[in-house]
């Protein structure tokens, strides 16, 4: 009787389960239920997976004796992740230690005895402990971060920053209101990047120094339009007397520098953007600012008013990033991998993603999210500009580091290489609704630089302050020159609309092993 | 007669269902093991591609069909059948970390009322009241530092109890890596148990006092008047009702399961049943729609069925590596050969650090270990769970000398007056503004930063944090010469997370 009560109830609540879970078998409940033997083909042969085992694991281990040393004797890991000008000027170490030096530097969680912060503050009382400002003071910074890595991490090293890692820019140190968010990028594929956009400003230079000469030589105003690697950027005029005229210019600054570094494009190198970071999050003042204040070829309003002018955030520390470990960092991020498009492997989900990438074209996306850029020279230059005596130390961006790396066109000797970047490099308005609270480097409120769209689905939430949790968001929130691609997507079935998510879900970074 | 034998037969089963809510459940007995490979191996590689390769598919759906993972998680995830035992833990465990994994859309229900319309976003970084934020869409945004289910970088402090617009107006609270939740609740619960029996005694008794002591740690003195009526003047560390509360920065919650519901409010604005049922007003939103208390359209975010699964996942997390230097030297050739313990080069600063933890006072807050006697977990809704058998390693291991299961956790799961320089701006659940519980050390050298608002980027200024009651030991540390401060960092350095491979 017993017995038979138990099996009654057991297939009552079987029952019940089945039809709790049915409604949705259809839309592939039981795929979770799959073991994960379903995902086998993915994983790659023995060796090479050995292999990413060693490596992932020869990059952690210098770190750990590193962190166990620093921990005896406080100062050694910074040591040990700091390069001299002078290790770079003799070649002493190659471009390997360079980056396993830059991962380690990355990291590290700068502390006040490296210059972490500002003056102010009685640094050697027994209590004393480090002070976070999560909301900026004007253009002074932070700090609200000890590391790199406390913002870029999201999808793997060196990735995006999450949600709650917005930054809040050019505030009054208190209130989030009026703060000038901005969300943290990932940092894969700065190498090509920063090429491209040496090459596409020389272009533009030469192309407007022959319209000046042009001009002269007729003895007439004369004017051309501007396009470098298939990007319009307006048109250049030149007066009959060769001098230019930049008023029809657009989408970059009348210096004809492509800026590709920051939301809204105001960098034009990695060394510049990696200082500023530096000074903006961690109150990490570099020699160079220092020196460059002193000479008053800088205005250094914003970076205190220190009784010396080697310590002008007054915090007793000295040169607390010399050249040399800006030439690490960006010789680091030079480096790193380049993200990579992952077609789906089920069948249905690539429908939608070949679907997708059409409508990417066709709805207007890829006017501005210009899917893939040419790069020519993929040497770069990891040192300051420097006097002609000095060295260089250059790296390859589509050889060194990290893979997957960006590849050729084709498969000849000369053939230009593809950066899909998914960006013009170019800074476009993008209407009222975005707007940030203040211009940033003379560029206004709604301009910004188009957003490079490579491993875009490990990097939500999106937009420049990180207001859209998904892509579908993101769309939304697209205004201005982008509205009408905007409009269209909105005008289309639920069906296209996914095809196009499903696409941008698509572009990803390669799987790859590491030890946390 | 004809009507006897239907009645007899409901009261039958009658009986037969208010005696399965009495007697525990079991597992269905035909479950697979659940896997682990050595965490550093081969397989482990192969297994943290597959679970890549899932994450990356699971993605892409969500991309085609917003809401299908959660709706098929609702679907599948029958609290019926997982309180009866019938879903296997292996699959439970595996559901539940896709559920912590996902990130949440405004189809789930992340934020409220018309968030998904609001022109700047859901997104509120200084919490509002008791009601929070959001400020994130899944749980690895802020627990990751270290390895998955880690803690959260200073950048990630969530700012509780505020105005909605001053991050300094609420307080800081620096996520805590996520080690061992089963066993940490399963040892607290044993705790309170020892410390009500004593109660009870006293009750019994009906006079005089009674030193309480759970598993060493020492909670004051309760005291009894002619009354009857307990005095709880000079209880030290605990709440009134002696349950020891082991999760939070100030140690306001007995459950995990309490926090997840609350922090899935708080920072997704997601609302689980289990939040609903038992929240306040303040914490749920309170509208009118009794399913859909934060009025953002979504009834039922997350029913029983998916939260239970998370908290499995949960339950089973790893502890940190145990007495790590003398675990490493015992370890075979290293994993695989693969990851020398590097602290064998500083063995002689580890043992003497060891030995200054102990005497500068550090080891009687940051209790380093405590016996565990009995490893089943209760969750509500689902049969107990044997950690020793299912966690993740390193895991629990009996100890027939210990006559039970030791638990390396640095704490005495106790609060204590952290000072001035600490004090909280609010009082939490009751909780003094200087108290704080101490915190768990370990894994500690995987969690920078440190303290409860993440302001200290090495030892040194964690150690430097320490005031109040921890003010002797902070004063005997300044007072030590440079090698040997170096030796206790050392020692501290060496309180690690296991290593694993994964693929992010």
């Amino acid at each position: 009787m017993r017995r038979v009560a138990v099996l009654v109830l057991g297939a009552v609540l079987a029952v019940v389960g089945v039809r709790s879970s049915g409604g949705d078998l259809a839309s592939g409940a039981s795929r979770y239920a799959a073991g994960l033997e379903a995902y086998d083909a993915v994983i790659p042969d023995d060796h090479i997976l050995l292999e990413q085992l060693e490596e992932a694991v020869e990059l952690r281990r210098r770190e750990d004796f590193d962190r166990v040393l620093d921990a005896k004797d406080p100062g050694e890991l910074i040591e040990h992740a700091t390069l001299k000008e002078k290790h770079f000027e003799h070649r002493e170490l190659g471009i390997d230690t360079l980056f396993i030096v830059g991962d380690e530097l990355f990291g590290y969680l700068f502390r006040p005895e490296n210059g972490w912060g500002r003056g102010g503050q009685n640094r050697q009382v027994i209590d004393y402990t480090p002070q976070l400002s999560r909301v900026h003071r004007g253009r002074t910074g932070g700090p609200d971060a000890f590391g790199c890595f406390s913002c870029h991490f999201k999808g793997g090293p060196d990735g995006a920053g999450t949600q709650t890692q917005v930054a809040f820019f050019n505030g009054d140190g208190e209130r989030l209101a009026g703060a000038d968010q901005r969300n943290a990028p990932h940092l894969l594929g700065l190498g090509p990047i920063a090429a491209l956009a040496i090459e596409m400003s020389a272009d533009l230079k030469s192309q407007a120094t022959k319209v000046s000469e042009q001009a002269k030589t007729e003895g007439k105003r004369t004017e051309q339009p501007l396009a470098t690697k298939g990007v319009r950027f307006g048109r250049i005029i030149a007066a009959a007397d060769g001098r230019l005229d930049y008023s029809a210019v657009e989408g970059i600054d009348a210096d004809l520098i492509v800026r590709p570094f920051g939301w809204k494009g105001h960098q034009a190198t990695l060394r510049d953007m990696v200082e500023e970071s530096l000074h903006l999050h961690q109150g990490l003042l570099s020699a160079d600012i220092e020196k460059a204040v002193h000479a008053g070829t800088r205005d250094g309003a914003i970076y205190g008013t220190g009784r010396h002018w080697y310590d002008l955030d007054d915090d007793g520390v000295n040169a607390e990033i010399d050249s040399g470990m800006l030439s690490t960092v960006v010789g680091y991020l030079s480096q790193l991998e380049a993200p990579v498009t992952q077609p789906p492997r089920d069948p249905g989900l690539l429908d939608q993603f070949a679907a997708g990438r059409t409508q990417f074209e066709s709805l207007g996306c890829a006017g501005c999210h210009v899917p893939a850029l040419q790069l020519i020279n993929t040497k770069f230059e990891t040192r300051p500009a420097q006097a002609a005596d000095r060295e260089s130390f250059i790296l390859d961006v589509a050889k060194d580091g990290e893979v997957p790396k960006i590849e050729p066109m084709f498969a000849t000797v000369t053939t230009p290489y593809l950066v899909h970047l998914f960006s013009d490099l170019k800074r476009h308005d993008m209407g009222d609704g975005l707007a940030t609270p203040t211009e940033q480097n003379s560029i206004p409120p709604r301009v910004f630089l188009t957003r490079p769209l490579w491993d875009l689905a490990d990097t939500a939430p999106y937009l420049h302050d990180g207001r859209a949790p998904t892509v579908h968001e993101a769309i939304i929130h697209h205004g201005g020159e982008a509205q009408t691609a905007r409009d269209a997507y909105l005008a289309l079935g639920e069906d296209e609309r996914a095809a196009v998510r499903v696409f941008l879900a698509s572009l990803g970074r390669h799987p790859k092993l590491f030890v946390p | 007669m004809t009507e006897r034998i239907p009645l007899g037969l409901l009261f039958a089963l009658v009986l037969l269902l208010s005696a399965c809510d009495s007697t525990p459940t079991t597992w269905r007995a035909d479950c697979p093991p659940i896997e682990r490979p050595p965490p550093m191996s081969l397989e482990a590689a192969r297994h943290a591609h597959r679970l890549a390769a899932r994450r990356t598919e699971l993605r892409l759906r969500e991309a085609a069909v917003p809401g299908s993972f959660l709706r098929e998680m609702h679907g599948a995830l029958d609290p019926e059948r997982m309180a009866a035992g019938e879903v296997c833990l292996s699959e439970l465990a595996d559901r539940g970390e896709m559920l912590f994994e996902h990130e949440y859309s405004f189809t789930d229900g992340l934020g409220s009322h018309e968030a998904s319309k609001a022109p700047a976003g859901p997104f509120r970084r200084v919490h509002f009241g008791a009601f929070g934020g959001p400020e994130t869409i899944s749980c690895p945004s802020c627990h990751w530092v270290g390895g998955p289910n880690g803690a959260g970088a200073e950048t990630d402090n969530a700012f509780l109890t505020g105005d909605g617009e001053r991050p300094g107006r609420g307080d800081a609270r620096n996520p805590p890596a996520l080690l061992g939740l089963g066993v940490v609740e399963t040892l607290a619960r044993e705790m309170t148990e020892e410390l009500q029996q004593q109660r009870a005694r006293l009750q019994k008794n009906g006079k005089g006092e009674a030193r309480l002591i759970a598993k060493g740690v020492d909670f004051g003195v309760l005291r009894i008047n002619d009354k009857g009526e307990l005095s709880m003047a000079s209880v030290r560390g605990v709440d009134g009702d002696l349950v020891v509360k082991p999760f939070g920065w100030k140690g306001t919650l007995a459950r995990f399961g309490d926090f997840s519901s609350e922090a899935l409010q708080l920072h997704m604005g997601i609302q689980s049943d289990v939040l609903v049922a038992k929240g306040s007003a303040e914490l749920t939103g309170g509208g009118k729609d009794a399913d859909d208390p934060d009025g953002d359209g979504i009834r039922g975010e997350f029913r029983s069925g998916p939260f239970s699964a998370m908290l499995v996942h949960l339950a089973l997390f790893e502890m940190a590596k145990v007495e790590p230097l003398v675990q490493s030297l015992q370890i075979e050739p290293a994993a695989l050969g693969l990851l020398p313990p590097t602290t064998t080069s500083f063995a002689a600063d580890f043992q003497r650090g060891r030995k200054h933890f102990h005497a500068l006072g550090c080891a009687d807050c940051h209790l380093p270990m405590m016996v565990l006697k009995d490893p089943v977990l209760k969750l509500d809704g689902l049969p107990p769970v044997d950690l020793s058998a299912t966690m993740q390693q390193p895991g629990l291991k009996y100890d027939a000398n210990l006559d039970g299961y030791p638990v390396w956790l640095f704490s005495d799961l106790k609060r204590h007056d952290m000072g001035k320089i600490n004090q909280a701006q609010y009082v939490h659940n009751g909780v003094s503004r200087n108290d704080y519980l101490t915190p768990r050390l370990w894994g500690v050298a995987d969690s920078a930063p440190y303290l409860h608002d993440g302001r200290a980027p090495s030892f040194d200024y964690a150690i430097a944090g320490h005031d109040g009651e921890g003010r002797k030991s902070r004063a005997a540390y300044a007072a030590l010469g440079h090698e040997e401060k170096g030796a206790l960092r050392v020692y501290l350095m060496s309180l690690r997370r296991a290593s694993r491979v994964i693929v992010p």
